[in-house]
């Protein structure tokens, strides 16, 4: 496999990965946010925003003192797996969920914030308890916040490069990602591969866009 | 006191607004909660249903306590089965008919012969396909009536379900109304600040003002005391309660007894005799006679008696109250000048002349 295609599977992975977890860890988080009256809720909001604002060299310089394999969390983790958390392919996908966390729970917090209370409450004198509501009316009413908040972490982490740049290096296979590659092919001045990979993304990222778009207009909004 | 009746002891503050309501809703029969908006009638069935907290006292259903069940907490308002029918509908948008029907069904296994009987009763067998955005307000209220009682309730609560509704429509979903919560085998409390509404739907009243209980018992007497008590001008009126006779379908109107006398109505076709009938009867609608008038188109002619003359907002006019020979009270509002020339006194026997065309059918 040429050195190219190793690099695009590697970010297809890694983008992957982190967007099925996100979306994981965002709906509590983002369902929390959209309903709590809890007076920490700002506070936990901004911390959620805060990715959004901040270089991402900021971002990678503080996830490379937390996890790197001295510290709590670095060494806990190469006890438990033997591996490393900074310049590996498992620091990546802690690194990206972090960046990407704000494109993940701000679609769905919106989503979820439109829920009416008239159709949960229905849902409950009609015998269906909390676990039961979430499954089937705030979920299927939410579809489209999911599938923007899916789209969104994917391509965002498919497009990051600063965060890996100081968390991950590139060692091929690991941590070589397609931006890296491409920041690296026309460091050496090798066009070619930095036009194949330039290219591929941009037609890559419209047939995305593409898709949703015409997967969202079969999902109506609900406007209440 | 049946075993199912509700019984309610609560106590509910708000900045501003405390609600007192301490009573027993019988599981016969439908119990009107009505009252001008304000008055506590939403907050009591948020806190029967649950949704409202922090409140203290009793919502006993029988012989369980939904207040205190084991370990001091009260019962999640998801295990009460209760059918919950608001202004808004309230369906599942991304669900059609037969979807929404199915969230509750499946939730209560409700047998499939029950669910058709509901869905018969309610006409919405044509409707199962569509979506929930393609009904009118009328279809929205008939399928979340269904949906309520697919849950397999053992209390049933209607908001204002027709407030969203014009005044035509509201006419042909209070029937249907009537049909499900007449077989209805618990309590049922049905909020309204509309009068008709009550006199044609709900057997007693609760009359909640400023979130306390003015008046309970019987819907006729409570709001003919009601209405005794606040009216005024264009607002005076009465109320009178009979019984079909018999129809004259040739004619399409039908006789109906009421406490010393009968009279003619319109509109009653499709109810069978025996059924009872409620009127509210605008005090400018009656016309005093002193003698059996001749000539005269209209056709509705009760004996009364003149209990009292009072005065009425606006200066030309004036409030008779009268005693039907059967104990009922009526008023008429008439000029001043007509009660001097017919020279009309307290005790004064008299024909009370009701045209039939202001005679709304409830």
């Amino acid at each position: 496999m040429s050195a190219e295609w190793e690099s695009i599977f590697l970010s297809l992975r890694l983008a992957g990965l982190v967007t099925v977890m996100l979306l994981v860890i965002a709906t509590p988080l983002a369902w929390w946010l959209a309903r709590s009256r809890d007076p920490l809720r700002p506070v936990v909001e901004a911390l959620t925003a805060l990715p959004l604002v901040l270089p991402p060299t900021v971002l990678g310089f503080y996830l490379l003192i937390l996890l790197n394999p001295q510290s709590p969390i670095g060494s806990f983790w190469r006890e438990w797996t033997g591996g490393s958390l900074t310049f590996s392919f498992a620091g990546l996908v802690v690194a990206s969920i972090v960046y990407s966390l704000p494109f993940a729970v701000q679609p769905l917090q919106t989503a979820f914030a439109s829920v009416g209370r008239g159709q949960l409450e229905a849902a409950t004198s009609l015998g269906a308890g909390p676990l039961d509501r979430f499954l089937h009316i705030v979920i299927p009413h939410s579809i489209r916040g999911y599938i923007t908040a899916a789209v969104l972490s994917f391509s965002h982490t498919l497009g990051e490069f600063g965060i890996v740049l100081m968390m991950g290096g590139s060692i091929p296979g690991e941590t070589r990602v397609v931006s890296i590659a491409l920041f690296e092919a026309v460091e050496t001045l090798d066009y070619d591969t930095a036009h194949t990979l330039a290219a591929g993304l941009i037609l890559f990222a419209f047939v995305t866009l593409l898709a949703v778009f015409a997967l969202n207009r079969r999902f109506p909004v609900h406007v209440r | 006191m049946s075993a199912e009746d509700l019984t309610l002891d609560l106590r509910w503050s708000r900045p501003g607004f405390t609600l007192r309501v301490d009573t027993v809703i019988p599981a016969q029969g439908v119990t009107g909660v009505f009252g001008a908006s304000g008055s506590g009638k939403t907050s009591l069935l948020r806190l029967i249903a649950g949704f409202e907290t922090s409140g203290a006292g009793v919502i006993r259903l029988g012989g369980t306590d939904w207040s205190k069940t084991g370990g001091g907490n009260s019962l999640p308002p998801h295990k009460r089965r209760i059918g919950y029918v608001t202004q808004h509908a309230d369906l599942f948008e991304h669900l059609d008919v037969r979807g929404n029907l199915d969230f509750a069904a499946r939730r209560s296994g409700l047998p499939v012969d029950r669910q058709d009987g509901i869905i018969e009763a309610l006409e919405l067998d044509t409707l199962l396909g569509r979506r929930t955005g393609q009904l009118s307000g009328g279809e929205k209220q008939r399928v979340a009536l269904a949906r309520a009682l697919m849950s397999d309730p053992k209390l049933l609560m209607l908001d204002e379900p027709l407030s969203a509704l014009d005044r035509g429509r509201r006419q042909k979903l209070i029937a249907y109304i009537r049909n499900s919560l007449a077989g209805f085998p618990g309590p049922v409390l049905y909020v309204s600040h509309d009068l008709d509404e009550m006199l044609a739907l709900t057997d007693r009243v609760l009359l909640l003002e400023h979130g306390s209980i003015r008046y309970q018992g019987d819907t006729s007497d409570g709001l003919s005391n009601y209405l005794v008590q606040t009216d005024q001008g264009e607002q005076a009126a009465g109320v009178l309660s009979g019984q079909i006779e018999a129809h004259d379908h040739g004619l399409a109107l039908s006789r109906v007894a009421i406490a010393g006398g009968v009279i003619y109505l319109p509109d009653l076709l499709d109810r069978p005799p025996g059924a009872p009938v409620r009127l509210r009867i605008a005090a400018r609608d009656v016309i005093l006679a002193r003698n059996e008038p001749q000539g005269l188109s209209i056709r509705n002619r009760l004996k009364a008696t003149i209990t009292a003359i009072d005065a009425d907002l606006a200066p030309a006019f004036c409030l008779v109250r009268l005693q039907l020979a059967g104990g009922t009270g009526l008023t008429a509002r008439l000029t001043r000048a007509a009660v001097q020339e017919l020279s009309l006194e307290p005790g004064d026997p008299v024909l009370a002349l009701i045209k039939t065309a202001s005679l709304a059918s409830l």
